[in-house]
C-alpha cells in the first residue's frame, strides 16, 4: 500500500508536468512522440529540477552564511541568520502548497483517485507535495548548522535544527491547506456572486492582517504588549519563530535551557502533528469536491450586466473576472503583496531608523514591482489553463495578449501601490512631486519589466498547445529568471539616479525629488523602448 | 470556377516519431457539406486543428478560401467558426459573458450580439441558463454554447469536430437544419463524426480517413455504388479494416463473460 502511495504521488507529479509540456515542440523533439521516452524525459526533468532546487537553496544560504560568519560576533549573527531562513522555508513551503494546490484544482488530477475505492488521496497529495517540491527548502539551513557546530561543536544544533526546518515545512504546509479551505468557501450550493467576491477578498485581507502582526512581532517584539514579560529566557523560547534560534544554537549551554528546549521543541511537533492533521484532510476533501462541483458554489446576483465591449475591453473584462471568481486565481494574484506588504506595514509603523528617507523606501517598494511582476505575468497566463485553446482559434494575436494582460497586470498593481504611497506620504509628509512621482514611477517601472516578462513567456506557448500551467514556463526556474529579468529592468533606473545623486555634486540634483524626477525620466525611456522592442519575435 | 473553400495537397503531419497525417490530398469547394469519418486516433482533430490554423503541419501545403494556414493564420480565424470535440470554455464567465466574449474579440457590434445570443439561446432552449456559469453547465449545455460562439460571427467557413456528441435529439435536428440552410446559402461546412446516419443524411460528400490517409470519398451515392449498393456502415468497417469484428467480440465473450 505505502509503495503504490509513493508511486502515486510521483504520477501525480508527472501528470502536472506532461500536461504543461505535452505539447512543447522541445518535448516532442526529444521524445519522439513515445511515451516511454516521454516518461523517461519528465522523470528525468524532476530529477534534475530537485537536485538544482537543493543545489540553489543551500548556495543561496552558504552565501548568507559567508558573508554572516566575517562579522564580528558572528555566532549572534549566525543565529539571526537562521530565524530568517526558517521563516523562508515556512513561506516557501506555503507557497510551494499553494501552486501545487492549484495545479491539482485546476486539472482535476484527483479525481481518478475519487472513483477508486480507496482513501488514499489523503496521504497522495501532502506525500506528492513533500518529496518533489517542498523538502528542498529544508536544505537552507544546512549551512548555518554546519557553520555554528563547526565554531562551537555543539552537536545537540543538528538534531534541533533538522527537526526544526520539518516543523516550519509542515506549519508552511498546514497554513497554505488552510488558505485553499478557507477561501473556497463553504458547501453551499448558491451563493450570490458579489458576496462571494466580498468574501474572497475579506478572507485573504485577514490573512494579511495575522502576516503583518506576525512581521511586526518579528521585527519590534516589544511592541506587542505580552512580549516583554516573556522575553526573559527561557520563556522567550516559547515565542513562534523568534525561539528558534535559542533552541536550535542554546541546548547546550545548561541543563535547564536543554530541558526547556525540548519540550518547547516536542510542544511545536505537536501542534505541527496536529495542524497537519486538522487540516489536512479537511483541505483534501475540499480540493476534491471543488474539482467535481467546479464553479457551483457561485451564481450571478443579476441578469447581464454591461455588454458589448471592444476587442481589448473583452479580453480585459474576461481576465479581471476569471481572476476575481476564481479562489486560486485570487490567491496567486495576492501573492505579492501577501509576501511583501506585512513587511512594509511593520517597517512603516514601529521602525525607529525610517528617517523619513522616501528614497529607501522607494528601493523596498521595488520588491514589490518584481514579485508583482514575475507573479503576475505567470498568474495571468496560467489563469488561461484550458482556455488557451479557445484563444488560439480566435483572432487574437501574442501581442494582444501581452497588451491586455499587461494592462490587467497594472491594474492590479496599482490597487496595491496607491494606498501604500498615500499611506507612507501620509506619515512622511513629501512634497508634491514625490508624492505623485513615487506611484507612477513603479508602475512604470512595473509596465516594462511586465512588457517583458510577458513576452518571454508568451513565446514559450507552442502552437496547439492545450493548456498553460506553471511547468508550461519551466516551473521555479523561470520565476527565478523572472525575477532576476525584473530585478536588473525596475532595478537600473533608480541605481542610476542614486549614482548620479552620489558623481555628481551639484545640489540640484541632491534632493529626494530630483531623484524621483531623474528615474521618472529614465523610466519612461525604459518604457517607450519596451513598447518598441517587445513587439518583435512574438509571431502571430 | 470559384476557388476551392479547403484545398490540402500532400499534407504530413508528425508528432514527434508518430505520424498523424501521412499525405493527405483534399478539395472541398464553397457551399459543400463536407463529412469526415475514422475511427478515433484516424487523424480527423489534427486535420481539422491544421484546417483551422490551431496546429502547424509538418510538410504539405493548406489552402483555406485561398489563404495559406502558416502566413495567414489571423485571418483564417476571423472567416472559421470553429467547435472542437469537447467544448473549452472559460468557466468562470457565465453562457451570456462567454458569448458576449467571443463576440468582442470577433468585433461584432453590441445590438447584434444580443440579437443572435437571443435567438440561439431560444433555439437551443438554454435561455435559462444564459446567466449560469459555464462550469456549473452539463457537457451539452455546453456544447451548445459552444456551437453559439462559432456561429455568432456569420463565418463564410464552418468546421465542427464532432459537434453533436451530448445534444439531445431536438438540438441535434435542430443544428442538422441549421447547417443545411448555411449550405444552400453557400457557406462551407466540414464536420467529423461517429455517427454515419448523420453523415449520410447530411453531407453532400464523405472522406473516411484511416491511420492519417484518405482512404475514400465521394458522395454518399458514389460510394454506395461503387461497393454494389452496400451500407455504408459496411464501407466504413471494410475502409478501416475492421473485418475482425466478429473475430474480437467471441474472443472478448470467451475471456471476459467466461
Amino acid at each position: 500500500m505505502k509503495v503504490r502511495i509513493l508511486e502515486l504521488s510521483r504520477r501525480l507529479v508527472i501528470e502536472e508536468r506532461f500536461i504543461a509540456i505535452k505539447n512543447l515542440p522541445r518535448f516532442i523533439r526529444r521524445t519522439g512522440g513515445s511515451a516511454t521516452e516521454g516518461k523517461r524525459y519528465i522523470d528525468r526533468q524532476i530529477f534534475f529540477g530537485y537536485n538544482v532546487s537543493v543545489a540553489a537553496m543551500i548556495a543561496f544560504s552558504a552565501l548568507l552564511t559567508v558573508t554572516q560568519v566575517r562579522l564580528p560576533y558572528h555566532l549572534a549573527h549566525i543565529q539571526t541568520l537562521s530565524l530568517v531562513l526558517y521563516s523562508y522555508i515556512f513561506l516557501i513551503s506555503l507557497y510551494s502548497f499553494l501552486m501545487h494546490a492549484n495545479v491539482v484544482i485546476s486539472y482535476k488530477l484527483m479525481e481518478p483517485l475519487k472513483l477508486l475505492p480507496t482513501d488514499m488521496e489523503n496521504s497522495v497529495l501532502p506525500l506528492s507535495w513533500f518529496i518533489f517540491t517542498g523538502s528542498p527548502s529544508l536544505f537552507v539551513i544546512i549551512p548555518p548548522l554546519t557553520a555554528y557546530i563547526w565554531y562551537t561543536g555543539n552537536i545537540y544544533s543538528v538534531f534541533y535544527g533538522i527537526t526544526w526546518a520539518f516543523i516550519m515545512l509542515v506549519l508552511g504546509y498546514s497554513a497554505g491547506s488552510a488558505m485553499v479551505f478557507a477561501l473556497n468557501g463553504k458547501n453551499k450550493e448558491k451563493r450570490h456572486l458579489k458576496n462571494g467576491v466580498i468574501a474572497n477578498i475579506v478572507r485573504v485581507s485577514l490573512f494579511i492582517l495575522v502576516f503583518a502582526l506576525f512581521e511586526v512581532a518579528m521585527q519590534i517584539p516589544q511592541e506587542i504588549p505580552i512580549l516583554p514579560v516573556i522575553a526573559s529566557f527561557p520563556l522567550y523560547m516559547a515565542v513562534p519563530l523568534l525561539g528558534i534560534p535559542y533552541i536550535v544554537f542554546s541546548l547546550g549551554e545548561s541543563l535547564s535551557f536543554m530541558y526547556f528546549g525540548i519540550a518547547i521543541t516536542l510542544l511545536y511537533v505537536l501542534v505541527a502533528t496536529f495542524s497537519f492533521r486538522f487540516i489536512n484532510k479537511r483541505t483534501i476533501r475540499k480540493i476534491i469536491r471543488i474539482e467535481m462541483e467546479q464553479a457551483q458554489s457561485f451564481s450571478p446576483s443579476r441578469k447581464n450586466g454591461k455588454t458589448g465591449y471592444s476587442f481589448y475591453g473583452s479580453l480585459i473584462w474576461k481576465d479581471l473576472k476569471t481572476m476575481v471568481r476564481n479562489p486560486q486565481n485570487l490567491l496567486m494574484v495576492l501573492i505579492p503583496a501577501f509576501l511583501v506588504l506585512p513587511t512594509l506595514i511593520s517597517l512603516f509603523f514601529f521602525s525607529p531608523d525610517l528617517s523619513f528617507n522616501s528614497v529607501s523606501i522607494y528601493y523596498s517598494m521595488i520588491t514589490i514591482v518584481v514579485l508583482a511582476s514575475a507573479f503576475y505575468s505567470i498568474t495571468l497566463l496560467m489563469s488561461e489553463g484550458d482556455g488557451i485553446r479557445i484563444l488560439q482559434t480566435l483572432p487574437v494575436r501574442n501581442i494582444d495578449l501581452m497588451y491586455s494582460k499587461g494592462f490587467v497586470g497594472i491594474l492590479l498593481f496599482t490597487f496595491i501601490v496607491v494606498p501604500v504611497s498615500v499611506i507612507f506620504f501620509l506619515k512622511i509628509h513629501g512634497n508634491p512631486v514625490i508624492f505623485l512621482l513615487f506611484p507612477v514611477n513603479l508602475v512604470i517601472a512595473y509596465s516594462y519589466s511586465t512588457l517583458f516578462s510577458l513576452r518571454r513567456l508568451l513565446k514559450k506557448i507552442p502552437k496547439g498547445a492545450d493548456t498553460v500551467n506553471f511547468y508550461t514556463f519551466g516551473g521555479s526556474y523561470e520565476l527565478i529568471a523572472l525575477f532576476i529579468l525584473s530585478s536588473v529592468l525596475a532595478g537600473i533606473p533608480a541605481i542610476a539616479s542614486s549614482i548620479v545623486q552620489l558623481r555628481i555634486p551639484f545640489e540640484t540634483f541632491s534632493s529626494q525629488a530630483s531623484f524621483y524626477l531623474m528615474t521618472f525620466a529614465m523610466n519612461a525611456m525604459a518604457l517607450f523602448l519596451a513598447l518598441k522592442l517587445s513587439r518583435k519575435g512574438l509571431g502571430f | 470556377m470559384d476557388r476551392p473553400s479547403i484545398l490540402v495537397e500532400n499534407l504530413f503531419k508528425n508528432y514527434g516519431q508518430t505520424r498523424a497525417l501521412d499525405g493527405v490530398d483534399l478539395k472541398i469547394n464553397p457551399g459543400e457539406m463536407f463529412g469526415l469519418l475514422g475511427p478515433n486516433g484516424s487523424g480527423k482533430t489534427t486535420l481539422l486543428k491544421i484546417l483551422c490554423s490551431v496546429l502547424d503541419y509538418t510538410s504539405g501545403n493548406v489552402e483555406v478560401s485561398g489563404l495559406n494556414v502558416l502566413r495567414d493564420s489571423m485571418q483564417i480565424r476571423k472567416i472559421i467558426g470553429y467547435v472542437p470535440e469537447t467544448p473549452v470554455l472559460y468557466e468562470s464567465l457565465t453562457a451570456s459573458e462567454y458569448l458576449d466574449f467571443i463576440g468582442g474579440i470577433r468585433r461584432i457590434d453590441h445590438e447584434s450580439i444580443e440579437k443572435k445570443k437571443d435567438r440561439f439561446a431560444r433555439a437551443f432552449e438554454i435561455e435559462d441558463k444564459m446567466d449560469t456559469f459555464v462550469g456549473s453547465l452539463s457537457f451539452g449545455t455546453k456544447q451548445k454554447v459552444a456551437i453559439i460562439s462559432s456561429l455568432l460571427h456569420d463565418p463564410p467557413l464552418i468546421i465542427m469536430d464532432e459537434a453533436m456528441n451530448g445534444l439531445d435529439p431536438r438540438s441535434a435536428r435542430i443544428l442538422k437544419d441549421l447547417l443545411s440552410e448555411y449550405a444552400s446559402r453557400g457557406r462551407t461546412i466540414i464536420f467529423s463524426t461517429h455517427i454515419l446516419e448523420v453523415a449520410e443524411s447530411l453531407c453532400s460528400r464523405l472522406a473516411i480517413i484511416y491511420r492519417g490517409n484518405i482512404v475514400d470519398s465521394g458522395t454518399p451515392g458514389d460510394l454506395k455504388s461503387r461497393s454494389g449498393g452496400r451500407k455504408l456502415e459496411d464501407i466504413f468497417l471494410e475502409a478501416t479494416n475492421s473485418n475482425d469484428l466478429n473475430m474480437v467480440v467471441n474472443s472478448l465473450k470467451e475471456t471476459i463473460l467466461q
